[in-house]
């Protein structure tokens, strides 16, 4: 799985967004939710933290794995779904770099932010939860078969691990 | 979910064991079964040269749908009455390998490319003891 950590925390979020802004929140409900930065759970606080400081957000989206591009496609399509993202000025990502840059690319003209970035790979447990044990060379960190928490790795990378809020 | 990689070649996996060794077999059916590095069919079929071109004796072969959850592999309950264990899954599905077997060799049957990034490939570290 690949490992997420966040760039963001909630206030500087909030700075990139307008009070104007209509606002889709997008999660990816695989290795993300496995890191404890999206999934349902998640996706859903973020929203309702977003709705509670007066943000206009028109829409919670889960998607089964961000990184498929298809899968971002439909929404563009499905009748469904097309009107809300036609009205959609900004989309709040909760994925790794490549669910990120898939989303970008297909919503070309809209405010695209990234929260999470991808460091490595990592193997979860319920027990231990995720670590990571192969970093991305960028990291600087060595494999450790032991592997690092995500707390450890985030203050080690000086980035933030687990929920937005 | 999917990291990038690649099948490492048959002769060199070969390599790795010898006539009469007690070995087990693991794959995840997730992003090495997708890049036909890893998988169920794959599995039966390097299972089977190995045991013809060598002379191993192939103990359990375990499919897992994700090899870099332990709760899947201690659900499959994997014996540790083997001399070495032959993993086709990305170098994090070795890591629990390795991780719950620290004294039993696990020959890495794939090797990890990177994480996808877009257009980019994110390099990994090689971890010591795989086939770089």
């Amino acid at each position: 799985m690949i490992v997420v950590l966040r760039n963001l925390d909630y206030e500087q979020l909030k700075k990139k967004l307008d009070p104007d802004d209509k606002i889709v929140v997008w999660s990816c409900n695989d290795c993300t939710k496995y890191c404890d930065l999206g999934g349902r759970k998640n996706l859903k606080a973020l929203a309702e933290a977003l709705e509670k400081d007066g943000f206009d957000v028109i829409r919670q989206e889960l998607v089964g794995v961000s990184c498929q591009p298809p899968l971002i496609r439909e929404r563009t399509k499905h009748k469904a779904t097309k009107e809300i993202y036609n009205n959609a000025t900004a989309i709040v990502v909760l994925a790794c770099t490549d669910g990120f840059l898939k989303v970008q690319r297909v919503f070309r003209k809209k405010k695209i932010i990234q929260v999470g970035a991808s460091v490595g790979l990592g193997a979860y447990s319920k027990k231990g939860g995720m670590r990571l044990v192969i970093p991305l060379e960028e990291t600087g960190l060595a494999p450790s078969v032991e592997g690092y928490t995500l707390e450890e790795a985030a203050r080690k990378l000086k980035m933030q691990s687990g929920p937005v809020v | 979910m999917v990291c990038a990689v690649e099948a490492v070649p048959y002769e060199k996996i070969k390599a790795q064991f010898k006539k009469g060794e007690r070995v087990s077999i693991v794959t995840c059916n997730t992003c090495t079964r997708s890049q036909e590095a890893g998988g169920a069919k794959l599995m039966e079929e390097i299972s089977q040269k190995l045991v013809q071109d060598v002379g191993i004796e192939v103990v359990e072969e375990i499919v897992l749908t994700i090899g870099c959850n332990f709760d899947y592999y201690d659900y499959a309950k994997p014996t540790s009455d083997v001399d070495k264990i032959l993993c086709l899954g990305c170098w994090a599905g070795w890591s629990v390998i390795k991780r719950k077997f620290p004294k039993i060799p696990v020959v890495a049957g794939v090797r990890t490319l990177g994480v996808p990034a877009m257009n980019e490939m994110l390099q990994v570290v090689t971890p010591e003891g795989v086939e770089s």
